[in-house]
């Protein structure tokens, strides 16, 4: 099949998507090695009453400190970025609580960089420096435990990176993303809590295979909850809450970035609703999203199973087009498909003369249970190309309502379809000349208060756990629906 | 990787390279170029960059700050004096990694 078929047509785009749960959902299968349970919410003000770090000389040498493997800070370095600068592959960085007001970069492989308490060991940025923790193409760097907010840019941040973990992490008002791996591959994000970013709470994008976990993760209060721009391959979303974004789960193909399309995204056993929040800051492809729960925008082969979607404006799950109206590239080949993510970036891009029509293409959307998504449970859609041609399907589905209209009848995942696709077909581009509440500025948005959230085991006697090895492998089969939060 | 030199310029060549910058890479990452000739970064992302030469982080020499340089925005140079002349994203990698670029150019 070729894809450049499907391209340039018409003015309309849109994606969207929502998804949203509460808490830490599903029911877990195979163990996470880095972490323990559900996490919690939000609460707790943020760094402003945290202890503030020692600003004394530390008492032992920089060459001196990490002797044993374990740099401490701020005992043995008075900084963490002073203490990631002489740590070697295999130490960890302790840090103990305190307000820490600096924009660590992490260049050295192997790292475990941890505080003793998620919630009192506080990166803040104090609304002008950009990151709380960037890692720029280190290997296997994990980052544990800690909260970061109030950075201009990102709370935490891997780029370029083959293995990397993020576990037991807040990230709490910053003015891109909460926590972002770009262009980054063999991951895990566990027991994150995400709140108060323009764009997504989570991002993972730019990478195939991302290899990646996603799990137990509560994000809430942003643009968007998940976004992952020309990501997939083994990337799994899993037992997690997003609510009360402007879209919950937005995965989504666009030549902005190298590697599209975005496909192979499996998003199973999830907590997605209400994502409908008019007051967070949002980046306009949030907008363009808002009042849904799990939007596949131009994504492919994407698998959403046994997710729980309710309470969304527009739809619980949709599969819809996004339209790039000033691509930098025309659509992919299926062979350009194969072209790695690092090999991109000196491949040669042809004008399209024109906007690009992304359609949401082979996903399945199987097994969920969806309620009270007013435009509808199941949407699939397109802006100029025959809807029923894109491969999409539906099976055992608990819903009220699809458009088209009984679409499991339609596009069953296991057999063959028949009935009319015109019988409530949908005309998404009107999306397009809707208006939202505009953004607010991250800096001043009304956040839910920051509660102590859940802690690592054993902080402090636990060993240097470098990001490698991963993912771990996940019992997809064995994770439920998860039961509605009271 | 060498160093311009401050002698052999020439005039500019009337020729003009796009550099596209979007999130997070410069494409094409390794342009090669003849002295004389401009090259236009437009910044076709989604998300703020810039653009800043090697060991130069004020970008005095040649370079764009980000507040010049928003979504949308352009940035153009020529580049007089045959050399390597590497750059960098600050806001999505250093000069060593993340978002980097080099631009080659040899004389006419």
């Amino acid at each position: 099949m070729t894809f450049k078929a499907l391209a340039v047509l018409g003015a309309l785009s849109l994606f969207a998507t929502a998804c949203g749960s509460d808490e830490a959902a599903g029911t877990v299968t195979t163990a996470a090695p880095a972490a323990a349970t559900a996490a919690a919410e939000t609460t707790a003000e943020p760094a402003t009453t945290a202890a503030p770090a020692s600003t004394e000389a530390p008492a032992t040498t920089a060459a001196e400190a990490g002797a044993d493997g374990v740099l401490e800070v701020p005992g043995e370095v008075a900084t963490i970025q002073g203490a990631v600068d002489v740590a070697k592959p295999g130490d960890l960085v302790l840090i103990a609580p305190g307000t820490y007001n600096e924009a660590v970069n992490v260049t050295t492989d192997n790292l475990t960089i941890r505080g003793l308490d998620r919630n009192t060991v506080v990166l803040d940025g104090n609304l002008e420096l950009d990151n709380g923790i960037r890692v720029l193409g280190a290997k296997g760097v994990a980052v544990e435990n800690m909260t970061a907010t109030n950075y201009t840019s990102n709370g935490f941040f891997w780029t370029g990176s083959e293995g990397y973990r993020g576990s037991y992490l807040t990230a709490y008002r910053t003015g891109d993303y909460g926590v972002y791996a770009f262009d980054s591959v063999k991951g895990q994000l566990d027991h994150i809590y995400a709140a108060g970013s323009p764009d997504a709470g989570v991002y993972v994008g730019q990478c195939f295979p991302c290899d990646a976990v996603l799990d137990r993760i509560v994000s809430e209060h942003n643009g968007l909850g998940y976004s992952g721009t020309n990501s997939g391959g083994n990337l799994l979303i899993i037992n997690s809450t997003f609510r009360n974004n402007r879209a919950g789960i937005v995965p989504n193909s666009g030549s902005y970035e190298l590697c599209y399309p975005e496909r192979e995204t499996t998003i199973v056993g999830n907590i997605v609703h209400s994502n409908n929040q008019p007051d967070t800051p949002a980046i306009d492809v949030a907008l363009l999203a808002m009042g849904n729960g799990v939007l596949s925008a131009g994504g492919v082969l994407n698998v959403i199973e046994r997710n729980l979607v309710y309470d969304h404006d527009k739809s619980g799950i949709g599969l819809v087009p996004f339209l790039e109206e000033d691509p930098n590239d025309d659509l992919p080949t299926l062979a350009e498909w194969d072209t790695p993510c690092a090999d991109a970036k000196q491949q040669p891009v042809n004008d399209p003369g024109g906007a690009l029509l992304w359609d949401s293409q082979q996903n399945r959307v199987i097994g969920n249970v969806l309620e009270d998504n007013r435009v509808a449970d199941i949407l699939v859609a397109s802006a100029g190309t025959d809807v029923s041609t894109l491969g999409n399907c539906a099976s055992g589905n608990t819903f009220t309502l699809s458009l088209p209209k009984n679409i499991e009848t339609l596009a069953p995942c296991d057999g063959t379809g028949s009935g009319d696709w015109k019988d409530g077909e949908y005309n998404i581009a009107a999306w397009l000349g809707e208006t939202h509440p505009p953004s607010v500025d991250w800096k001043t948005a009304t956040l839910p208060a920051l509660q102590p959230q859940e802690n690592m085991p054993d902080a402090a006697t636990a060993p240097a756990n470098p990001a490698t090895d991963l993912p771990y492998a996940v019992d997809l089969a064995a994770i439920m629906v998860p039961a509605k939060p009271a | 990787m060498s160093t311009p030199g401050t002698d052999g310029a020439v005039a500019p060549n009337g020729e003009s390279v796009t550099v596209q910058v979007i999130d997070n890479s410069f494409r094409l990452a390794e342009l090669t170029i003849t002295a004389g000739t401009e090259v236009m970064f437009e910044n076709r992302g989604r998300n703020d960059h810039n653009v800043l030469p090697k060991g130069d982080p004020t970008g005095a020499a040649w370079g764009v700050q980000k507040e010049q340089f928003a979504p949308g925005a352009s940035y153009a140079h020529v580049f007089t004096e045959p050399g390597t002349y590497a750059y960098y994203c600050s806001i999505h990698g250093t000069d060593a990694v993340g978002m980097v670029g080099t631009i080659t150019v040899t004389a006419p």
